[in-house]
């Protein structure tokens, strides 16, 4: 049996040829590439085999796959949704019950080391993981089982990446993050409660069609999505160098659209793509509708004291930056002890992505 | 540095140390090791580009000469200015006293800096990538290449197919 490729399942589905450019050239937008990646993106599908996408989920809330099917672009969702072969998802196959398992037997068996695991949610490790059981076993082991052949790893969300509310103090199931069970892969971290749509879409997208893990930073995740935080571009950001902040929800300074810092935005600790992609196709993010970030994105957010809480600890800003910054971040920089490098990084993190960073 | 520049320079200081002493005053993200200074400014086209150091933020400032030029620019809207070092992303802020301007931050908050000395190197080396005179990074630097020897084809060598012709062409 032929392996069809993207292109070849795109169009069975009824996608026209100008549709499928257009998906090439939005996608390569989304990823931050330049329009000549456009080209790139179209050859990779019309040449690549699909790749199938084993989806499974832990502890979990689904929020990650409601994000997902909800990619902003009609097309894109529909062309992602078709293209990644969903072999396995128990929220959105067809199939139940033994059917299913014996469709994620079939499937690791036959793309054995040729298939994505994309994890939502994380495995309970007390009680031998029977805190959270698929098919009749613990998940830790279908995830153990399911990862050993994987070409790649994705940690979709905040409860797979870093643990999430389930892992919060006193976090009774021992629920871990999955880097924490898979040691010997390489896993790409989408954090996020739940991550936007097009970054989901964009990294998938990515592995699939250039083979391989987008860059990553220290914590892995993808640089192209987390490499600045939402106060970085955020568009109150003016109100905050200018001392203009909310004081309580619904004063005068709401009223005028000024800084969350006061009651609360986690926007200065959180790394995320919310102020430049926005959410529901860009229409808006927490800080537009008026609510501080809460920083959902980062490690340990349920166990930060409150939302609503400012944040105070000035230090922690250094410690907790971004690690490609932290040549400044980490330690103090005293008179002329200026790492130039690490100027360096601050600015090209700065910089529009262009494309040729690949 | 020009008149107007030097002017737009010391206007942003001015303004910014208002809002130091009176709306940032005992908010814990100031630093306290640091002061507002505008460092590096220069004419960019007719712009004044340079680094506003306060103690809660280090950021690339872009102001027009004519202060009339930007007055209806939305706050908050995302401008994308084209630099030797790629294109860069600023938002547009409203000072009061100043007007509009746009900035692009670098740091924010500055707990990491220890002194104003470390502050203004770092405000001056981000300048100097911003504008090319140094390249972003190590790896992206230019590589020089020796000047490739002149390609000297004779006519009688092009049509009987010998390639380069063995003595140079007067």
């Amino acid at each position: 049996m032929t392996i069809e490729t993207y292109y070849e399942v795109m169009r069975r589905q009824g996608i026209s040829r100008r549709s499928f450019l257009k998906f090439c050239s939005l996608t390569a937008a989304a990823l931050g590439l330049g329009p000549e990646f456009s080209g790139r993106i179209a050859h990779a599908m019309e040449t690549k085999p699909r790749i199938p996408v084993l989806w499974l989920h832990g502890l979990e809330c689904t929020c990650c796959s409601e994000s997902f099917i909800r990619s902003g672009h009609p097309l894109a969702k529909d062309v992602i949704l078709s293209m990644i072969s969903l072999d396995y998802d128990d929220t959105l196959m067809a199939s139940a019950g033994q059917q299913a398992e014996a469709i994620l037997t079939e499937t690791m068996e036959k793309y054995r080391g040729n298939y994505v695991l994309a994890c939502e949610g994380n495995p309970p490790l007390n009680e031998d993981g029977m805190y959270c059981i698929v098919g009749g076993r613990p998940f830790v082991e279908q995830l153990r089982e399911v990862a050993e052949h994987a070409r790649f790893i994705i940690s979709w969300g905040s409860c797979a990446s870093y643990g999430c509310v389930q892992a919060a103090k006193p976090n009774p199931t021992r629920a871990t993050p999955i880097h924490k069970v898979i040691l010997d892969k390489p896993i790409v971290k989408v954090p996020g409660c739940p991550p936007i749509a097009e970054v989901m879409t964009g990294v998938l997208t990515y592995i699939l069609l250039f083979d391989r893990l987008p860059e990553l930073d220290r914590q892995g995740r993808p640089k192209m999505f987390y490499s600045q935080r939402i106060h970085d571009k955020c568009y109150r950001r003016p109100h905050f160098d200018a001392g203009q902040f909310v004081e309580s929800f619904d004063d005068e300074g709401a009223r005028k659209g000024y800084c969350l810092y006061k009651v609360g935005c986690k926007g200065p600790t959180t790394y995320n793509a919310c102020s430049t992609t926005g959410w529901n196709d860009g229409i808006s993010f927490p800080i537009k509708s008026g609510h501080g970030c809460i920083g959902c994105s980062e490690d340990g957010f349920w166990d930060k004291g409150s939302w609503y809480a400012r944040l105070t600890d000035v230090e922690a800003f250094g410690i907790e930056a971004n690690a490609d910054k932290v040549g400044l971040g980490a330690a103090a920089v005293v008179g002329a002890g200026i790492a130039a490098h690490a100027v360096a990084s601050a600015v090209k993190q700065t910089r529009k992505h262009d494309g040729d960073e690949q | 540095m020009k008149g107007w520049v030097a002017d737009i320079a010391a206007r942003l200081a001015d303004g910014f140390e208002v809002v130091h002493r009176s709306r940032m005053a005992g908010l814990p993200i100031v630093n306290p090791r640091l002061r507002v200074e505008a460092a590096g400014f220069r004419d960019w086209g007719d712009l004044a580009l340079g680094v506003l150091i306060t103690p809660w933020f280090l950021s690339f400032v872009l102001a027009p000469r004519d202060p009339a030029r930007w007055a209806a620019l939305p706050v908050g809207g995302a401008r994308t200015h084209r630099f030797p070092a790629g294109e860069f992303e600023f938002l547009v802020g409203t000072l009061e006293g100043f007007g509009r301007y746009q900035s692009c931050s670098l740091f924010s908050p500055v707990p990491q800096f220890a002194d104003q000395v470390a502050a203004r190197g770092t405000a001056h080396a981000a300048l100097d990538i911003l504008i090319g005179a140094e390249p972003p990074s190590s790896r992206r630097a230019p590589v020089t290449r020796p000047p490739a020897p002149p390609r000297r084809l004779s006519r009688r060598a092009l049509l009987l197919g010998r390639g380069r012709s063995k003595e140079p062409l007067p």
